[in-house]
């Protein structure tokens, strides 16, 4: 049974009215213990889903309306407190001239500023990317098996959700800032471009930063983490830590570049990488090869031509492993 | 809830000086579902809901000329609509726990074409809120969705802060129970974003 104290005190952080004391009681709270953090989860849908109480009841308007005519014509008594009846300029039909003018006036700004926005979800499957354009001209490119729910269009801050992988292109607004929700983080920037990596499956969030300044924090915004350009950002979903550091090249949003790129990478790490990021099973057979300076733009081509890529600029042989592996053997650094 | 302004509302006010019956037209079909379902939230019965919601609109019409809308006109009907239900509950002491009854629905939800799942979390939102003990459900909807503070609610109630923080967190608790299978929906965590 979950104490009081903190179901108010959850309560309270959902109508953003916690005190910063409290947050970080509730912070300390929650990475008490898993249940913590399921209740957590669970009472902050049931508030979500309570929204939509009664959402599907309608009254029968043109039933109400007559009642309401009915009682309007029998209404006899005068209108509270007449004030003076102001002699007016217009004609009766310029009254009603402008009056259909005002009604259309009402019914269109009334589109404009109050019509709630539509909420869009488009997702990719298995191989599949999708280019994205968002009401406020920033783009999103959505890599495979992802989803974005963000509205028809924005009206204060700029929300999206996101599960999956996308990069974002951040059309700069510095009066709305642009956040990303996902399961475990939210990210917030002005006008930026980055890669934000947050499957569902994997334990980690992952954003690079191409341009502009990211911040990135967990889904309560305690932990806000500023990223600069070229910088990395991961949140590890265990121990709820954010860590940063700086890579000598990005290459996250390979999947959107076509690319890998490299710069003064030792071969063993860059392959590291190209082995993870391309879930491929490349060794270096000779040790010789493993501290050999790598600078290149990699294109993604079959792994059979990406083996070959490699081994050619050392002049090392390569073959393939009965396991779907390849291996590299021989050559030396700086071919002549 | 629109919190800004603009001269939607002052083409309407405009309007509503000079041709208050087309204005509160306008107005009733605009607003009056909204204004139901306020009501209804407090007062779960479609009739007297419906009844309360018509007298809101009546009283504009009665008070057409002393008026002085200086917020915007959902503003001013959502207040309207709140504080007349509130009058409600404290003049007659509303039916005695377990007599709620669902809300009607009307012909066009039930037989639309709306998918089954959706249809089935809707019902279940509903079950959940309407099964709550009559005050617990009162403060909560008070808190959910007239936004009132602790506070507030325990002023227009009569009772103490500590009574509503033990009303709320018992609702809350009940609804986790009610809801629980939905509780993983993504859809949840999405309306959770947006709400916000």
């Amino acid at each position: 049974m979950i104490d009081e104290r903190y179901i108010i005190m959850i309560h309270k952080h959902l109508r953003q009215e916690l005190s910063e004391a409290d947050q970080s009681t509730l912070q300390d709270w929650l990475e008490q213990a898993p249940e913590h953090r399921q209740a957590f989860h669970d009472l902050e849908k049931a508030w979500s889903l309570s929204n939509e109480y009664l959402a599907s009841y309608t009254p029968n308007v043109e039933q109400g309306l007559n009642n309401l005519r009915k009682r309007i014509r029998e209404d006899k008594a005068p209108a509270l407190k007449l004030t003076h009846k102001r002699q007016s300029a217009f004609s009766f039909s310029a009254k009603i001239a402008a009056g259909l003018l005002f009604l259309i006036a009402a019914i269109v700004v009334w589109n404009i500023w109050f019509r709630p926005a539509d909420m869009l979800i488009v997702a990719t499957g298995p191989g599949e990317h999708k280019s994205i354009p968002l009401p406020d001209g920033s783009t999103v490119m959505l890599n495979e098996n992802s989803q974005l729910t963000y509205p028809s269009f924005f009206r204060s801050d700029r929300q999206v959700v996101l599960s999956g992988e996308a990069f974002f292109d951040i059309t700069r607004d510095e009066a709305h800032s642009f956040s990303i929700q996902t399961s475990n983080t939210k990210t917030e920037v002005l006008g930026t471009s980055f890669n934000l990596r947050a499957y569902e499956n994997e334990n980690f969030t992952e954003v690079e930063v191409v341009k502009g300044l990211v911040r990135l924090m967990d889904k309560l915004g305690t932990q806000p983490l500023e990223l600069e350009e070229g910088a990395r950002g991961t949140f590890r979903h265990d121990d709820r830590t954010i860590l940063s550091d700086k890579p000598k090249t990005l290459n996250a949003n390979f999947w959107q570049e076509g690319r890998l790129r490299f710069k003064d990478h030792q071969l063993t790490e860059a392959i590291d990488e190209i082995n993870s990021r391309l879930n491929l099973h490349i060794e270096l057979l000779d040790q010789q090869l493993s501290s050999c300076s790598f600078t290149i733009g990699l294109k993604l081509d079959h792994p059979d031509t990406i083996v070959a890529v490699i081994a050619d600029i050392y002049g090392a042989n390569w073959a393939k492993t009965p396991d779907g592996g390849y291996t590299i053997k021989g050559g030396n650094c700086n071919l002549e | 809830m629109p919190t800004e302004h603009s001269h939607t509302d002052e083409s309407l006010l405009e309007l509503f000086r000079n041709q208050p019956e087309q204005a509160i037209e306008i107005l009733f079909r605009e607003y009056y579902p909204d204004v139901c379902r306020a009501v209804m939230r407090i007062i779960p019965d479609a009739a007297i809901a419906e009844d309360i919601a018509q007298d809101v609109f009546f009283e504009l019409w009665r008070k057409r000329n002393v008026l002085n809308i200086n917020a915007s006109f959902g503003a001013y009907l959502r207040r309207a609509a709140r504080n007349k239900s509130l009058n409600y509950i404290r003049d007659r002491k509303i039916k005695p726990e377990g007599e709620d009854q669902l809300p009607h629905r009307s012909e066009a939800q039930t037989d639309a074409n709306r998918k089954l799942e959706v249809q089935d979390l809707q019902n279940s939102i509903d079950q959940a809120i309407n099964d709550l003990p009559e005050r617990c459900r009162q403060i909560f909807s008070l808190s959910r969705f007239e936004d009132l503070s602790y506070q507030e609610i325990a002023d227009q109630l009569g009772i103490s802060i500590k009574t509503v923080e033990n009303q709320i967190s018992k609702a809350l608790r009940l609804l986790r129970e009610a809801l629980g299978p939905h509780l993983s929906w993504f859809v949840g965590f999405i309306t959770f974003i947006f709400t916000h």
